[in-house]
């Protein structure tokens, strides 16, 4: 059995470098010399230099920023010779390049990978970017005639969930002072400082009943992964972070054509791929921590309920008891996640992955590493508005 | 020009698509008859809205039209407080999901004040002429249903 074991991870794509910018409003930098910050870090953990690179994927979901084919100035700002493309899932487009990356290890094409997301956002006005997003849901049918936005979208779930569960705006702000606490002690985050439920029920609504505290920050950041064959990894590194498997599923374009407004089917669907691909049935009690995609504090409510780890309709009662803390039962985004982080659309799946990374191998800042017993991890990433999931395990071993 | 080691663009971009629509033009023609249309699939009865040419269910080319009757009930909503910069001289307005009694959703504008809305409140979803002569749909409340 054993031996098995070791023969299936030998071919299993494992992570062996990690890499992150700081993100935030980044107008000191242009896209190429944000992604060296990721990519840089990323080749010299790894001990590796851009020739042993041999295929390159990149995250990005563009529009604001002025470069139509960022991969190819990325691969030539960094020096590296090996082919590359973009990769779109929108807020998932980082998971995305992780595919491609993870496939190409995996199908043995090439047998040292790498991952980079990127996102320049500040490069367009923010009521460009609003529109730009918004655009994002289904264009003919939601944005044409009624200017749907993204904080539009979720405050449909929002509303319906606070109705149907009997929640309060003031329980959805537990999410963002948590996510706060976290930003706080990250020196990668865009926001670092803590904030409290009275601040954020004090701050503007953006589209009701989801308030400016409430939303993910427009951001620039890169983040970059190494990933290398089992056997080549356990080779250059003492730590390797395999990953397991990776689910995904595409939702429904229009939201209309959703059958319930309370939970994303395509996480849903997406978390089954990958505990199936992994050999587990549930997520509940086999993972020690978990990176959820709260763009909006509903949207990692409803990440635990899709995710398993609450009953549909208690996810609140997760924060409430600070179960989601990084020293509770389910420890969720102990970076501050994309609320406080910072969500640079096209680098969230690959900062999610550098972020668990570091966590298995006990790297984290202090107050925030999370006690590693299992050795497992869960990377919940959505697309849009439910539009495309992709949830991706990762395991010390 | 370059300001705090920014370069201001010196090129602007007009977007504005030109969509091809002339396989569903049965629906924009029933608005201006003070109708709202969808498609259904003859061989499998799927009903499509927004409506579609073709079954996506059993990819079959053999679809009819059909009236909706506009009787829905309020299944969400919000208030789009900060609207994108294109409608951003229509002020906030209400954006809602209704499940009509065909049994398909439509999301559309709610016409209606802030305080009445309540979820599984009756509506009917009406076409509606819009500045400039142009036909949209929007939800309005509608206590007889």
């Amino acid at each position: 059995m054993i031996v098995v074991l070791m023969q299936d991870y030998a071919e299993k794509p494992a992570i062996i470098g990690i890499g992150h910018s700081r993100f935030g409003k980044r107008n000191d930098v242009g896209m190429n010399e944000l992604a060296l910050e990721a990519i840089k870090p990323a080749l010299e953990d790894a001990g590796l230099v851009q020739e042993d690179i041999q295929f390159f994927s990149v995250g990005n979901f563009g529009y604001w920023s002025e470069e139509i084919l960022p991969a190819v100035t990325i691969e030539e700002y960094a020096g590296l010779r090996c082919g590359s493309l973009r990769t779109e899932a929108a807020c998932a487009s980082g998971s995305a390049a992780l595919k491609v990356a993870m496939d190409s290890v995996s199908s043995g094409k090439s047998s040292i990978a790498m991952a980079v997301g990127i996102e320049k956002m500040y490069n367009s006005p923010n009521g460009t970017i609003i529109e730009l997003i918004g655009r994002a849901g289904n264009y003919f049918w939601e944005f044409e005639n009624f200017g749907m936005t993204f904080p539009g979208y979720y405050a449909l779930y929002a509303t319906r969930y606070l109705h149907q569960f009997n929640a309060r705006e003031e329980d959805l702000c537990e999410a963002a002072v948590k996510a706060h606490h976290y930003g706080s002690l990250n020196p990668y985050a865009q926001f670092r400082k803590e904030v409290t439920v009275d601040e954020c029920m004090n701050s503007k609504y953006v589209s009701k009943p989801i308030k400016l505290m409430d939303s993910s920050p427009i951001t620039d950041g890169a983040a970059a992964v190494v990933i290398a064959r089992g056997d080549i990894a356990r080779k250059l590194s003492d730590t390797p972070i395999f990953i397991e498997s990776q689910g995904y599923a595409t939702g429904t374009s229009n939201i209309s054509r959703r059958d319930e407004f309370t939970g994303l089917e395509a996480s849903r669907r997406a978390t089954s791929m990958a505990l199936r691909e992994a050999g587990l049935d549930k997520v509940k009690g086999n993972f020690d921590l978990f990176e959820v995609h709260d763009c909006f504090t509903i949207a990692e409510i409803m990440a635990y309920e899709d995710l398993g780890i609450a009953p549909k309709g208690e996810g609140i009662k997760l924060l409430k008891e600070h179960a989601t803390y990084h020293d509770g039962k389910y420890p969720v985004n102990p970076d501050g996640g994309l609320k406080s982080k910072g969500h640079p659309i096209g680098a969230t799946g690959v900062s999610q992955a550098v972020e668990l990374t570091k966590q298995l191998r006990g790297e984290a800042e202090k107050g925030r590493q999370v006690d590693v017993k299992k050795g497992r991890a869960i990377q919940h990433n959505v697309g849009g508005t439910g539009h495309y999931a992709y949830v991706t395990l990762y395991r010390r071993k | 020009m370059i300001n705090d080691g920014i370069f201001e663009d010196r090129r602007t971009l007009e977007l504005k698509y030109r969509m091809p629509v002339a396989n569903i033009m049965q629906f924009f023609k029933g608005l201006e008859d003070g109708k709202i249309r969808a498609t259904k699939c003859k061989k499998c009865g799927e009903i499509y809205f927004p409506p579609q040419a073709d079954c996506s269910k059993c990819m079959g080319k053999d679809m009819e039209w059909i009236d909706l009757d506009g009787e829905s009930s309020l299944e969400t909503f919000t208030i789009v407080n900060i609207p994108p910069t294109s409608f951003s001289n229509v002020g906030s307005y209400v954006v809602a999901i209704g499940l009509l009694k065909e049994g398909v959703r439509v999301l559309s504008w709610l016409n209606d004040d802030e305080n009445h809305i309540k979820i599984g409140m009756k509506m009917r979803l009406k076409p509606v002429k819009k500045e400039g002569g142009y036909y949209s749909y929007e939800f309005f409340p509608d206590d007889k249903i």
